[in-house]
């Protein structure tokens, strides 16, 4: 029963020096073996582990090594009891990681149901994942509002993320699970580990899934004033926040402009922290807004 | 007394692929004056190039070599070339040429006294292996004694990790013999003082690779065979590696490798490419102590849909702190010469010249089935036993086992995902239960996702 080809499973065997000069031959034929002749090889290689860690667990000061399984006696060659072990250890072992092979099929759970709508277009999905690692996160109302218009699938990957933070912000879950469908159910029950609910608790006081603010019509004014008073050298950090928050509802078609219009006012340095922070968040708006166009 | 070398041997002396090349490029006889040989020596004149002829003489006992070359390198491709045409029997017999005569002479008749085995390295960079590879004749080939400061330290070097190893491997049987279950190992200290041993003996990876067994001492029930396993596959590295002479040269650059003795940067983009439109398929960084190790898995189709696909590794290191820097995004691809490593199993390599600016790949790569992906795994472990991952790019389905495992399947069967994949979560979200373009990294653990590729998006885990 002794397959001379087990020999060749060990690249052990040529570490070893136990058959030096023929070894490469003997180790390319190692890996692909039929599935008849591998059962044999896996259980006595089985047994052959299993007295190798009794043995090495006690100690082989206490314990006799075990003679070698059929097919492994070419690796019980050394006269101390210790170095033996190892050497067939290193047999076995390498043996069965060399020889390692898929388990069998595992029955897996239902699948989501299709989603028809089309997938969430890359550039978009990265625009989200930008802003879920904290970049002009005011825009996400407006990111998922856009998604919604196009119809647009979320991108998949980031919906665990989605449902962590909802457990925490309940109008951004609504607008999550709105646009997931059933894909969030879905999740939540094929990864119980997540620790999401498939179905929100029912809020005592109803919730406003989070919406983008109302667009400003009146751009060409906006745009003069918040221009105008850099040009004036009035604004200073304090005024970020409202300034954010009105580029964030301002009529996109003038976004383009305002970038222009901010990069050419003289640096002025109380306000110079601002006007970069506008003239980013305006340009990562009008971006996003041509990627859900295009 | 000695014998004739064969070229194999004497190409076995050069410090590296190119220099055994050069030297096979100046055997040339025509390129010969005055060649002669005796018992002791073989001798000539280079005359192909310079105008001045140079005058190359080796001491066969030794040997030793002298040559009137600027190259600092000995031996030097005229010497090594002059050897070739002796191992070829294309050098007559003669009488001494007056510079060989007098050379020899100051040489002194106990010239192998003074040789020592020195290993062909550089500020540890190189191997040691050609110390008992080369052998000519019935004679070890000896490098000239280590006059000079970088020899000392090299002979130093390779002393040090000979006894490291052998200490390696009295420890390992020490704890067969005593028991898995002494006190010893679960006292971590028994283990950082291997590591510690390790680390002054020049073995580096060895040490690492230790600290990460002792990480499994305790962890479950049957810690005990997880340990025994990796003590085995020490065992081997630490024998292996004590007897590089007498393996095929790659399996010993391996081990080489895998002791902490890694070819010198310069030596490895001396050697022959692949060239190929690599794809970067994966990214993963490892804390090492205070370093920070960044592999990048390359990836270049097989030559048709049936086979498997070549993997490169290129690592990076940050100390501690030190952001990485990431050269090769993944998604990218980058056509180029990949230079590897010398290795039985060749993963670790370099990017030498880049035939085009990188591109943002099109297309994602083409996936192998995980009965394919394993049986790659497996010739490279039969390669090289101690590896410890190996690439894969699959297209499979997260199932769970219970337990909070998982595993991929597809139509070959089911493969582990790592206990303890803390992004698990969303992969599932991504393949809806359906197949997923997945690249992650093979271990006895399982597979550790890196990379998926879903709409159009490449997603770095």
């Amino acid at each position: 029963m002794s397959d001379p080809e087990d020999a060749g499973l060990l690249g052990v065997n040529r570490v070893n020096g136990a058959s030096g000069g023929e070894s490469s031959q003997v180790l390319e034929q190692s890996t692909p073996r039929t599935d008849a002749g591998r059962a044999d090889v896996a259980g006595s290689a089985a047994a052959e582990w299993a007295g190798l860690v009794a043995t090495a667990v006690l100690g082989t000061d206490r314990r006799p090594l075990p003679p070698a399984e059929v097919g492994w006696d070419p690796w019980a060659t050394d006269d101390d009891a210790a170095v033996e072990l190892l050497d067939r250890a290193a047999a076995v072992v390498v043996a069965q990681r060399a020889g390692i092979r898929p388990g069998p099929p595992v029955a897996m759970p239902p699948p989501a149901p299709v989603d028809t709508r089309p997938p969430c277009p890359p550039a978009c999905a990265m625009r989200l994942d930008r802003m879920l690692r904290g970049e002009h996160d005011l825009l996400l109302a407006e990111w998922f509002a856009r998604c919604e218009e196009r119809g647009f699938q979320l991108p998949w990957v980031v919906l665990p993320l989605l449902l962590l933070r909802g457990r925490r912000q309940p109008e951004l879950d609504a607008v999550v699970r709105r646009l997931a469908g059933d894909r969030a159910r879905w999740l939540a029950d094929a990864v119980p580990e997540l620790g999401v609910r498939a179905d929100p608790r029912k809020p005592r006081t109803p919730i406003e899934p989070l919406c983008p603010p109302p667009m400003i019509e009146d751009g060409a004014a906006i745009v003069s004033t918040i221009v105008g008073a850099f040009a004036e050298r009035t604004v200073t950090w304090a005024a970020a926040p409202q300034l954010r928050h009105v580029v964030a509802a301002l009529d996109p078609a003038w976004l383009a402009r305002l970038v222009a219009e901010l990069s050419s006012t003289a640096f002025d340095p109380p306000g110079e922290r601002t006007r970069r922070e506008l003239i980013a968040l305006a340009e990562f708006r009008d971006e996003m807004v041509r990627e859900f166009a295009a | 007394m000695t014998v004739t070398p064969t070229p194999d041997q004497v190409l076995s002396l050069a410090p590296n692929r190119a220099a055994a090349m050069a030297a096979t490029a100046v055997a040339d006889p025509a390129a010969w004056s005055g060649a002669g040989c005796d018992d002791r020596a073989v001798w000539g004149a280079y005359i192909a190039t310079a105008a001045e002829p140079y005058e190359v003489a080796v001491d066969l006992s030794g040997p030793a070599f002298r040559c009137s070359c600027p190259s600092r390198r000995v031996p030097c491709k005229h010497c090594l070339g002059l050897l070739l045409l002796h191992a070829n029997h294309t050098v007559a017999p003669a009488n001494r040429l007056p510079f060989v005569a007098q050379w020899l002479q100051r040489r002194g008749d106990h010239p192998s006294e003074a040789a020592v085995a020195v290993p062909d390295g550089e500020g540890g960079e190189e191997m040691p292996a050609a110390v008992e590879r080369s052998r000519i004749g019935g004679t070890t080939l000896r490098r000239p004694p280590p006059e000079t400061g970088p020899d000392k330290r090299r002979l130093e070097r390779a002393e040090r990790m000979a006894a490291g190893l052998r200490e390696l491997d009295r420890w390992l049987a020490d704890r067969v013999r005593g028991g898995l279950t002494s006190g010893e190992l679960m006292d971590e200290t028994t283990w950082d003082r291997l590591a510690a041993r390790l680390v002054d003996a020049q073995c580096g990876g060895l040490a690492n690779r230790v600290r990460r067994v002792a990480a499994k001492v305790g962890q479950h029930a049957r810690w005990h065979e997880d340990v025994l396993e990796e003590m085995a596959i020490l065992h081997a590295l630490a024998v292996g590696a004590q007897r590089t002479g007498h393996l095929p040269v790659e399996l010993a650059d391996g081990l080489h490798a895998a002791a902490g003795l890694t070819s010198a940067k310069d030596d490895v983009l001396e050697s022959v490419p692949t060239t190929a439109p690599w794809l970067v398929v994966g990214e993963s960084r490892i804390g090492e102590g205070r370093i920070t190790v960044q592999r990048t898995w390359l990836m270049a189709p097989g030559e048709d849909e049936a086979a498997p696909p070549t993997w490169a590794l290129v690592l990076a290191f940050g100390a501690f702190g030190n952001e990485v820097e990431t050269e090769f995004p993944v998604g990218q691809r980058v056509h180029a010469d990949v230079h590897w490593y010398p290795a039985a199993a060749r993963l670790r390599a370099l990017v030498g010249r880049q035939h085009a600016e990188p591109v943002r790949a099109a297309t994602a790569p083409v996936p192998q089935t995980l009965a394919d992906a394993l049986v790659a795994c497996g010739w490279a472990i039969a390669r090289e036993p101690w590896l410890e991952r190996y690439p894969m790019c699959v297209s499979a389905v997260p199932a769970p086992v219970g337990n909070g495992r998982w595993t991929l399947v597809d139509d070959t069967g089911s493969v582990p995902i790592v206990p303890g994949f803390w992004r698990l979560a969303e992969i599932v979200a991504a393949s809806a239960g359906r197949p997923i373009k997945l690249m992650g990294e093979w271990s006895n653990e399982g597979v550790q996702p890196l990379t998926i590729w879903t709409d159009g998006q490449v997603i770095s885990l």
